[in-house]
């Protein structure tokens, strides 16, 4: 009686796992292959050793910071993405805050025009905006790598829905206690909104971790080149070593998903309405 | 403390007019309670007062300071909200000291206070706990606490009680209503609900539309309101109103209720259209004598509470009831609360009678009009 559910039930998670399988397995190709000799890497690329190594050596993983300013690229990456989080996450949250509500004119178009701007693909405005700002004078540095992704309509976006879903009678409880708008905005509101931050950080992050264009365009020193150069030029370096490659491949992924386990926790939390009923 | 002032007070959203044109004194230390249905302004009065929205007209006065272009932190009242709007994030402690904070107030005097109210309302165990492991009693009492440690000109009470269950209800009411007289500070509570306004205010102001209809203790209101929409309003169930027929002959005025022709008293006006008995003007039985009047329905339906019977009666007679434009015929349901005599059973023919002394008359337009003794 019971067996069409279970049936269902085994399909489904069947289903899932090739999925997850078919996302997971070249992640676990760039891991186990650097962490096994170069010569290796491609010989065994067709059989299953390609995720199951019978040898483990950190080998490229040296490689890498003998072969290139790896420590170099990576502060860089941190910096600009630093830059970009931290600031993106107050000028956003701004935005946000101030189109959702406070009451001014031209609000509602500048809602219209952030979610137009939200369909624009970077591509389309990278070539005018690189003459813009070389017209000024601004290059290779690692400011003008951060600041045009400061303000991001997608992270705009995301804090105004949740400031619109947060229970207004808390903004209205701290006025009338006595708090000015910045002081609402940063002692009840913010804690209130700690999975939106976490969203937008992640988000932003993501985002420009593996940014490559903008870079390749502004920037000529090595030392403000961010990790996405970096791989690229390593790739470009003889002898071709995929062992290597992949051990880059690891160490730049590596950031990445120690910020995910880290914001993770806010992400599944729920939305502070826990003090209003109702 | 200090007394409240609203004076041609005008609020438009847009161009939807919520208040017209108020005019409204509140004493000082005052209970005044804001009664009316949904949408009738109250709360839109509330939020001026606090300045939370801003008036389109006139001026409000709080201790004879005008207070329209002060912000809510300048005008030193303290609101409690419908949903508490406790912080989520500070424990009781951090709620309550919080508005103190905000006054730069040092931290042996915060203390000082926060122990104050947290003793007087029974929090003192739970200081330290969040708002989300409070039961609802407590998170009421938490916003209540909120409010007093600033000792306010003002309290400001939106629905306070809306979301507390019955019998809680009862409890916290009565707790405000001995808070309020300890305390002494003016007070404008808000509620759609006539049993907290008839216990609790001092005065009740009662709304429609943005006007206040009549103002005035809760039990000159109930015997004497100022219209058909007061005398609908208050009591639970609602006046009966009648629209009877009325005729003049033999040098008198009669009026046809309950089948019957009756000989209005010298002192009842001539411009009255409608007629108005309290359920509990009724009794069951035939009427002994001149001043009474007789009326005969069916038994629909009966509440009994114990103490009590409401008993509802398919009657003859044209009856009505105050809708938002102004009057609208009823479900024709004659409702009287009998304490005494056999449980009638539904269907059953019922004999009620009435002291024609207990009638509200009322005009075309739906205002009062008082029977003058001869």
């Amino acid at each position: 009686m019971n067996r069409w559910p279970r049936t269902r039930a085994a399909l489904a998670y069947a289903l899932l796992l090739a999925f997850t399988l078919l996302f997971v397995a070249p992640v676990l190709f760039m891991l186990v292959g650097s962490l096994k000799p170069d010569d290796l890497v491609l010989a065994e690329a067709g059989t299953l050793r390609a995720f199951f190594p019978d040898t483990i050596s950190l080998d490229n993983y040296r490689a890498v910071f003998e072969r290139v300013p790896f420590g170099l690229y990576l502060a860089s990456s941190l910096i600009i993405n630093g830059l970009i989080v931290g600031l993106g996450l107050l000028v956003n949250a701004f935005a946000g805050y101030a189109l959702a509500r406070l009451r001014w004119w031209g609000r509602e178009a500048m809602l219209a025009l952030v979610l137009a701007v939200l369909v624009i693909p970077f591509e389309a405005i990278a070539i005018p905006l690189f003459y813009q700002l070389s017209w000024i004078g601004w290059r290779d540095d690692w400011l003008v790598q951060a600041i045009p992704f400061v303000a991001n309509p997608l992270a705009i976006f995301l804090f105004y829905s949740f400031f619109l879903g947060l229970p207004r009678e808390l903004e209205e409880a701290a006025r009338v206690d006595g708090a000015g708008v910045l002081r609402t905005f940063f002692v009840i509101v913010v804690p209130n909104a700690k999975p939106a931050f976490a969203s937008v950080a992640i988000v932003l992050f993501l985002f420009h971790w593996g940014m490559y264009l903008w870079p390749l365009l502004m920037t000529t020193s090595e030392a403000v080149r961010p990790l996405p150069l970096g791989i690229a030029n390593f790739h470009t370096l003889p002898p071709l070593q995929w062992g290597d490659i992949m051990a880059f491949g690891v160490l730049m992924v590596l950031p990445v998903l120690i910020l995910f386990v880290v914001f993770q926790r806010w992400f599944v939390r729920g939305v502070a309405s826990t003090g209003v009923k109702g | 403390m200090a007394e409240v002032e609203f004076e041609q007070v005008h609020k438009a959203f847009g161009g939807h007019t919520v208040i017209p044109a108020l005019d409204l004194q509140v004493r000082d230390g005052e209970l005044l309670v804001l009664l009316g249905p949904s949408g009738c302004g109250k709360s839109t009065l509330l939020r001026l007062l606090a300045g939370l929205e801003a008036a389109t007209g006139g001026e409000i006065r709080i201790g004879g300071r005008a207070v329209n272009r002060l912000g809510p932190r300048e005008r030193n009242i303290a609101m409690v909200f419908q949903n508490y709007a406790l912080y989520p994030h500070k424990t009781v402690r951090g709620n309550l000291e919080f508005p103190l904070r905000m006054r730069g107030m040092r931290r042996g005097e915060r203390d000082r206070r926060v122990a104050e109210a947290a003793r007087a309302l029974g929090l003192d165990a739970v200081l330290d706990k969040r708002p989300a492991e409070l039961s609802g009693g407590q998170r009421q009492r938490v916003a209540m606490g909120r409010a007093i440690v600033r000792e306010p000109d003002v309290f400001l009470m939106d629905e306070p009680l809306s979301n507390l269950d019955a019998r809680l209800r009862v409890q916290i009411r009565a707790e405000i209503g001995a808070l309020q007289r300890r305390i002494g500070v003016t007070t404008l509570y808000v509620t759609h609900d006539q049993v907290e306004a008839m216990t609790l205010g001092d005065r009740v102001a009662v709304m429609r539309d943005g006007v206040i209809q009549q103002i005035g203790p809760p039990a000159a209101l109930y015997e004497h309101p100022a219209n058909l929409f007061v005398a609908g309003f208050l009591g639970s169930p609602a006046m009966n109103l009648f629209e009877p027929a009325f005729e003049q002959r033999d040098g008198a005025r009669w009026m046809q209720l309950g089948g019957d022709w009756i000989r209005l008293p010298e002192g009842v006006p001539q411009q009255i259209r409608y007629a108005g008995l309290r359920p509990e003007a009724f009794a069951a039985g035939e009427a002994e004598g001149e001043g009474s009047i007789t009326l005969r329905g069916e038994v629909k339906a009966v509440e009994s509470l114990g103490h009590e019977r409401i008993v509802y009666l398919g009657t003859e007679d044209r009856m009505v009831e105050p809708v938002p434009d102004g009057i609208g015929t009823s479900e024709g349901l004659l409702a009287a609360r009998l304490t005494d005599g056999p449980m009638p059973s539904l269907g059953e023919t019922m004999t009620l009678c009435a002291n024609a002394g207990n009638i509200h008359w009322f005009a075309e337009d739906g205002t009062a009009i008082e029977a003058v003794d001869q």
